[in-house]
């Protein structure tokens, strides 16, 4: 599902200062169906790395292969494509857009898709049962807890059906029941042959992982 | 992008955006409603000049006796003449004038629409060739009659009657039908001031119609009329008092002016000048009120590109959100375009709502204000609807131009560096 080979990320800096190195993974495969948990300090690089595997990314070098497809040979256009039907990404601040409901957070990429609109709110409820929250469809953000927005987030990532899930802390910012329930889900989830690359610290999650990867200065250990 | 995505997303956007799209849509219809309301003041002042002062841009008026320097005899403009200008190039017609060159009286002593009217006035008359008045007068009454001649009256005359002379004396307003086929008696040879001037000649006139084309300061009749009359009153009845010159064209005006000087004629530029310096004292205002419309205008622009750009700012993470579940930035850059058109047509739409409803108030104000006289226009502001079509045109053009660059520019940015706030 996954193939990296000499992977390099440098953040620039201002003129005449060098750059700081934030990756440099030379080699690393992740297969279909893996559930890998992602761990490091804060500033490790594993942000970093699940934003260039989701094609969020495009400043770096080597060569990133993710679902068949060499990332840095897409179009914008084709990796928009990429970004909507083979890869999602759930982000440790889960980025809804305040003011939509849950429904329609969760329908976002149907708006950028040829889906046509009549199969759009069936699916959106769909996701939402899956993720356990069908009650919660007009509900927006603001009215919902940590936990059940960290839920909205996965159902709009697996709304187009995509293969490989990235989710970065997505537990960071919440209780110990709620985190019970997003490791059952995400452990659910894997059962049914979702590739889960997953930056965590979280026990819990780190027990539920096949594999586990650690990131220091931008280096796999 | 499915339409029903782009208008989800575009209603989305409004909806929650609407402080900024109401503050839009008010300056783009700021802007389009002033512009197009000087431009209307403007059509409207010049068609009424234009109206008021019916001097057609292909028409020059070639006047008589033309004395030339160097020769002891002045050129007649007579037949020969004519047929000279007929033969220069651009010409395509002449209207031939002739005065009747004898005073004459006419004294009313009658019952006249119920007012007794008491009065004796100096008459002038001058013979013209009935095309020149056109459709303003029915033209199967305006031809030579020995029994009694048609005459057409000038239009202003109504209202210098009505404004000035009815109110003083006390008499009641006329319409121009109520003295259409009113009969007068001239007596030629005589005058309130001159005296007799040769034996008197009676001639039966009727009120054949009203022209702002007709004769000013007295009466228009037929040439063959005004002919005969000289001819009877033992006056030049060969030569003409004046000849207007048509062209084919307005821009021919100056080379068939330079060809009539060439054959010793001089053209009475006068009034035509006066009204073309009148169309450009007024163009000069009104242009000057549109170019303040059009930086009006363009501060509009500025403002709602700025405004688009603040608000496309502030949703940089929303749309990085919409790129990471897989919009294209062309679809994003569609969006925006989209709400800015959305914008500039309800704004444009705003600004000709305006723009036709200062005019109306105008027109409103203008005419309650000058009251009821007749060579008033039907309105004083005026504009085709192409003009209107084109305010709204510019103002979508304006407000797509205002978005694209700050939109693409945005789009530039990376996801990943939206995302993590850098």
């Amino acid at each position: 599902m996954i193939f990296v080979h000499n992977l390099t990320k440098i953040f620039e800096k201002a003129a005449h200062a060098q750059g700081v190195h934030a990756l440099s993974i030379p080699s690393l495969e992740v297969s279909l169906g893996e559930f890998v948990a992602l761990t490091g300090k804060s500033g490790s690089g594993k942000t970093t790395l699940l934003t260039i595997l989701g094609g969020l990314d495009s400043c770096y070098e080597g060569e990133v292969q993710v679902g068949g497809e060499v990332l840095a040979k897409l179009s914008s256009r084709a990796l928009a494509k990429f970004r909507a039907e083979t890869v999602a990404s759930v982000f440790q601040s889960f980025h809804l857009i305040p003011g939509w409901s849950a429904e329609e957070n969760v329908a976002l990429p149907a708006l950028f898709s040829k889906t046509s609109r009549r199969g759009v709110r069936p699916r959106a409820l769909q996701m939402l049962e899956a993720v356990g929250l069908h009650d919660k469809a007009k509900s927006t953000p603001a009215q919902l807890s940590g936990g059940e927005r960290q839920r909205i987030a996965i159902a709009r990532a697996l709304f187009a059906g995509a293969r490989l899930l990235l989710c970065d802390e997505p537990t960071g910012n919440l209780d110990t029941q709620t985190t019970q329930g997003m490791v059952d889900l995400l452990s659910r989830l894997n059962a049914e042959g979702l590739t889960l690359v997953v930056a965590t610290h979280e026990p819990l999650l780190l027990s539920a992982a096949s594999r586990h990867l650690t990131l220091a200065e931008g280096r796999l250990q | 992008m499915r339409f029903w995505a782009l208008q989800k997303l575009l209603g989305l956007s409004l909806k929650r955006d609407a402080s900024l799209a109401y503050s839009s849509i008010f300056g783009i219809g700021l802007a389009t409603g002033s512009l197009l309301f000087f431009l209307g003041l403007g059509f409207g002042l010049t068609s009424f000049i234009q109206h008021l002062f019916p001097v057609e841009a292909k028409r020059v008026e070639v006047k008589a006796p033309q004395w030339v320097v160097g020769e002891t005899e002045y050129k007649k403009l007579d037949e020969v003449a004519c047929t000279d200008f007929q033969k220069l190039k651009h010409v395509r017609a002449l209207f031939r004038k002739m005065e009747v060159r004898a005073p004459g009286i006419t004294r009313v002593n009658d019952d006249i629409l119920g007012m007794r009217i008491d009065m004796g006035l100096e008459v002038m008359a001058v013979g013209v060739e009935p095309a020149l008045f056109g459709e303003d007068i029915e033209q199967a009454l305006f031809v030579e009659d020995e029994e009694a001649v048609p005459a057409i009256l000038s239009t202003y005359l109504i209202d210098v009657y009505n404004q000035h002379f009815a109110p003083k004396n006390g008499l009641a307003s006329l319409k121009g039908d109520m003295l259409k086929g009113f009969g007068f008696d001239v007596i030629f040879n005589r005058s309130f001031f001159a005296g007799n001037t040769g034996e008197r000649v009676r001639q039966e006139f009727f009120v054949a119609g009203f022209s702002p084309k007709a004769f000013l300061a007295g009466i228009s009749i037929p040439l063959e009329s005004a002919k005969r009359l000289n001819r009877t009153l033992g006056r030049e009845a060969e030569q003409y008092s004046s000849v207007v010159v048509e062209v084919d064209d307005s821009t021919h005006i100056a080379s068939v002016i330079q060809q009539l000087e060439r054959l010793g004629f001089k053209t009475d530029e006068g009034e035509r000048r006066f009204v073309q310096q009148l169309g450009l004292a007024t163009w000069a205002t009104t242009g000057a009120l549109s170019l303040l419309s059009i930086l009006i205008g363009v501060l509009a622009t500025i403002n709602i590109a700025q405004g688009l750009s603040h608000s496309l700012h502030m949703r940089e993470g929303e749309l990085a959100i919409f790129r990471a579940v897989g919009a294209t930035s062309a679809q994003l850059v569609g969006v925006v375009v989209a709400q800015a058109f959305i914008l500039a047509l309800a704004g444009g739409g705003l600004g000709v709502l305006a723009a036709w409803g200062g005019g109306y108030l105008l027109d409103g104000f203008l005419f309650q204000a000058l009251g009821a006289i007749t060579w008033l226009p039907k309105r004083f502001f005026m504009l085709p609807v192409g003009v209107y079509l084109g305010g709204v045109m510019g103002a979508i053009l304006a407000a797509l131009l205002g978005v694209w660059g700050p939109s693409r520019r945005l789009l530039r940015r990376g996801i990943a560096e939206v995302l993590a706030g850098r």
